[in-house]
């Protein structure tokens, strides 16, 4: 679904590489997780896979990024955004403002895609069910909480039916509760769809991640089974990741290798 | 979320909600140039005439709550008019004990103003509050507006609140900081100016965010865009279009002539 071969990336203005020959192959259906410290390289990784970089943001580029057998650099933004769907991190700067329900602001991506009111109405209600927000359909998208305000946009990029949808940290503006109402959105459509998830939050990779990629100074460090890299004390530590409690205690006690080689057998 | 304090669409389902936004806003444009043509008293008969516009809107005195920001303006109008208007011949009133008049003159000129801003400012409130942002830029696009262009109108209304609220956000980091806020109104102004640093990068931080979030919701995509919300253009429509031009012009003429 996804092809990257040897991608560099240097953003203008600045002297180091953001990305170091980057060599990734992501599956349909697989539900990525990248992590890494600030300034890894996986925010730059994920707007190189839905064409911000090298459409939108200015700098260098060399390497091959292709989605769903095109390649990014080849065809234009809007088209990308078809096949990739982004949600960010603050979903007050994604929601669009133009319309003013909940419903209005899932067909602002619609409307752009030329769709007819038919198409619109049911994949709106698709969506909305799917993510379980009816509730709120004709609420004012300004007015509901952060976690219902990031399931709105995820709702928006949903309904464009991209065949990938990229989450650039998702969750690092709300709070816990918020969090978790977006963590079980993934987990409804994990297996249903190509996903990349960036996250700070570890406790939820084990459950989510069919892969785990590790980033650190813009390289691929490892790419794992969650646990692998969950039990990886060093590993996490000698990239300025945050250690799960649980990881930490094990290793204290020497029994991470002896769980490693269980799980092997 | 604190929501626009001023501009906010507001839904009912009244006769003038649903009318086109274009014959609305054709109307407003009428009222908008008799109140330059119109005197003061007639001014005030025009608007007086909101009254059953906002009773059959629904709205009843949300048209009316506007006005309090008006009160500051006549207030300067009146004075300022009143004692320096330039043309002044007939004294109306001296204050005992100074030398200071008011002069008659002025205090036409002022109401005169002041009529015209009532008139454009209730009128202007029916139709925000009539009509949703949406519809409006619908129909703009009708008339060959650019797509750009609405976007740009309609997500400025919502950009304001987010503004407002992190302009909140700096205030409260600052005074905890030990900023002082307090004092007369130039010690006031001169505390905020650090604000400005922080809402600034914040705001273009934002802007590019959200240009990022735009794009990947193919908001510059070529093909034809279509309108989950659909505006009509009614026989009654047409016919108040005409019926509000015809009144329009008999009165502003007939208001040149006497």
């Amino acid at each position: 679904m996804i092809t990257i071969k040897n991608l560099n990336f240097k953003y203008s203005g600045t002297n180091n590489y953001a990305l170091r020959n980057i060599n990734l192959e992501i599956k349909e259906g697989e539900l990525a997780v990248i992590i890494g410290s600030i300034g890894s390289g996986k925010s730059t990784l994920a707007k190189c896979i839905n064409g911000l970089i090298p459409h939108f943001v200015n700098g260098i580029m060399s390497g091959e990024v292709e989605v769903a057998g095109i390649k990014t650099a080849d065809i234009d933004i809007s088209d990308i955004s078809k096949i990739v769907g982004m949600v960010l991190e603050n979903p007050l700067t994604q929601l669009t403002g133009y319309g003013t329900t909940v419903e209005e602001e899932i067909a602002f991506g619609l409307e752009n895609l030329g769709l007819i009111r038919e198409e619109m109405k049911n994949r709106i209600n698709s969506v909305l069910k799917l993510l379980d927000i009816e509730k709120i359909r004709y609420k004012d998208p300004f007015d509901i909480s952060g976690g219902q305000q990031q399931r709105v946009v995820l709702a928006s990029v949903l309904a464009m039916k991209p065949k990938i949808l990229v989450l650039d940290d998702p969750t690092s503006q709300l709070d816990p509760s918020g969090a978790e109402e977006v963590f079980e959105e993934l987990k409804k459509l994990k297996g249903k769809q190509t996903i990349i998830l960036i996250t700070q939050k570890m406790n939820i990779i084990r459950e989510l991640a069919s892969r785990v990629i590790v980033m650190s100074k813009g390289k691929i460090v490892k790419i794992g089974k969650p646990i692998e890299v969950l039990l990886d004390y060093k590993l996490l530590k000698r990239n300025n990741i945050e250690v799960p409690a649980e990881t930490e205690l094990l290793y204290k006690m020497n029994y991470n290798k002896k769980i490693m080689e269980m799980l092997k057998v | 979320m604190p929501r626009t304090i001023l501009i906010s669409y507001i839904e009912r389902d009244s006769l003038i909600h649903k009318l086109n936004p274009l014959t609305k806003l054709t109307a407003l444009i009428c009222v908008i140039i008799l109140a330059f043509i119109l005197g003061p008293v007639n001014n005030l008969i025009l608007f007086a005439l909101i009254l059953p516009l906002s009773y059959i809107s629904k709205l009843t005195w949300d048209v009316f709550k506007p006005i309090r920001y008006l009160l500051i303006i006549f207030a300067i109008l009146f004075s300022i008019q009143g004692l320096f208007y330039p043309f002044r011949l007939t004294p109306l009133y001296t204050i005992p004990f100074t030398n200071i008049i008011i002069w008659k003159e002025g205090i036409i000129y002022a109401a005169e103003i002041s009529a015209r801003l009532l008139v454009m400012m209730v009128y202007g409130f029916l139709f925000v509050l009539t009509t949703h942002p949406g519809d409006l830029v619908n129909a703009l696009r009708k008339l060959k507006m650019p797509y750009k262009v609405g976007y740009i109108v309609l997500s400025t209304l919502h950009v304001i609140p987010s503004i407002q609220m992190q302009v909140e956000t700096i205030i409260d980091a600052q005074k905890s900081r030990g900023l002082d806020v307090s004092g007369n109104i130039i010690k006031r102004l001169r505390a905020y100016v650090p604000l400005l640093g922080p809402l600034f990068i914040g705001s273009v931080q934002q802007a590019v965010e959200r240009t990022m979030a735009l794009e990947a919701r193919a908001f510059s995509a070529d093909c034809e865009k279509t309108s989950f919300r659909q505006t009509v253009f009614r026989k009654r429509d047409r016919n108040i279009i005409i019926a509000t031009v015809i009144i329009s012009v008999t009165v502003g003429v007939l208001s040149w002539i006497y």
